[in-house]
């Protein structure tokens, strides 16, 4: 098996670990749940964990919906899309230097609404790289 | 005035409440007379997630009394009174008069429309000097995507995945596509969420 397919396999392992912790009827509407996210948001940001400030907050985290053709689907769209990794496009930040964005789509047509997916990146900087490999040894001493 | 009336986002709403001391705080919001039932909604499912408290919708009657009575018999610590379609200058002048049973642990907010606003105004002035700078008039939509920012998504998910909006569609219909988020999100935006795989 090659590198890339032991990385797959223990990334497909984290996705399934991680949807089993995904709330599954804490809220009832796509809006609800952005409104938890925008909160706990805001709250980092007045706590000094968050560096991106409240009116930028706004501009970042949006909504998308499709709701014609039978389908009542939203998107929470946190920050946007960045493939490439690059820090010129806009995206949350942490007041240690990493940064993130983050989508989530949601059905709302069965009740309570439901999570379909989601993708989340952390992004960070190379000067916690020693602190991230140290934190690596200690997890693997364990 | 109303003209005047400083321009909030649902948003920027939600922040003020959340950062409001705790208090018998109240608050008017002013929207458009055709968005009052989905305001109310979002409202209404929202809010209590920045209030931290129950909250409880009530719809104004024609009889001002049974208002009061309904917010003075509620348990819940923050009320969002609207539906004031049907009151006259009388009317909020009883409630002008009856100001000080509106007593809730978290306050509430009154929403109405524009066209009903300036009647508040005239008829229930010591109110809305209770009220003070609390007076909102609504940015409704503003947490959305406008289309300029759908467009600039969209164009990231063609560049990295190499193929377009339409093969993408082709793809779902034909259950062919990826079961991936960023195709989900790629659905979504192209208003075709009935096609994302259940």
């Amino acid at each position: 098996m090659s590198d890339r397919d032991i990385w797959q396999e223990y990334c497909d392992k984290i996705q399934a670990r991680t949807w089993e912790a995904v709330p599954s009827s804490r809220f009832k509407t796509a809006q609800q749940l952005r409104g938890q996210i925008l909160k706990c948001l805001t709250q980092a940001s007045d706590e000094g964990i968050l560096a991106t400030k409240l009116h930028e907050i706004h501009g970042l985290l949006k909504l998308a919906e499709s709701i014609q053709d039978g389908a009542n689907v939203y998107e929470i769209l946190g920050g946007q899309r960045n493939f490439n990794r690059n820090k010129e496009i806009p995206h949350f930040e942490r007041v240690d230097g990493c940064w993130f964005d983050f989508a989530i789509s949601i059905d709302q047509e069965p009740k309570p609404a439901e999570i379909l997916g989601f993708n989340f990146e952390i992004r960070f900087p190379d000067t916690l790289i020693p602190i991230l490999d140290e934190c690596a040894l200690q997890i693997s001493l364990y | 005035m109303l003209t005047s009336l400083p321009l909030a986002s649902t948003d920027e709403l939600f922040q003020r409440l959340g950062v409001q001391p705790t208090g018998n705080i109240w608050t008017v919001l002013v929207v458009d007379a055709l968005d009052m039932d989905e305001v109310i909604e979002d409202l209404s499912e929202t809010i209590a997630v920045f209030t931290e408290c129950p909250i409880k919708v009530i719809p104004a009657q024609t009889q001002v009394s049974e208002l009061i009575e309904q917010v003075q018999q509620s348990s819940e610590d923050y009320l969002l009174l609207w539906a004031f379609a049907a009151w006259t200058c009388e009317d909020w002048q009883k409630f002008d008069a009856a100001r000080s049973q509106l007593i809730k642990p978290r306050g509430g907010m009154l929403v109405l429309s524009s066209s009903y606003t300036s009647m508040m105004l005239n008829c229930a002035p010591n109110f809305c000097s209770w009220v003070g700078s609390r007076f909102y008039s609504l940015a409704k939509d503003r947490e959305f995507l406008t289309e300029q920012e759908r467009e600039i998504r969209l164009a990231a998910l063609r560049e990295w995945f190499g193929r377009s909006d339409a093969e993408v569609i082709e793809s779902a219909e034909s259950h062919q596509l990826p079961a991936t988020p960023e195709y989900g999100e790629w659905l979504v935006l192209l208003g075709r969420g009935d096609l994302i795989e259940r």
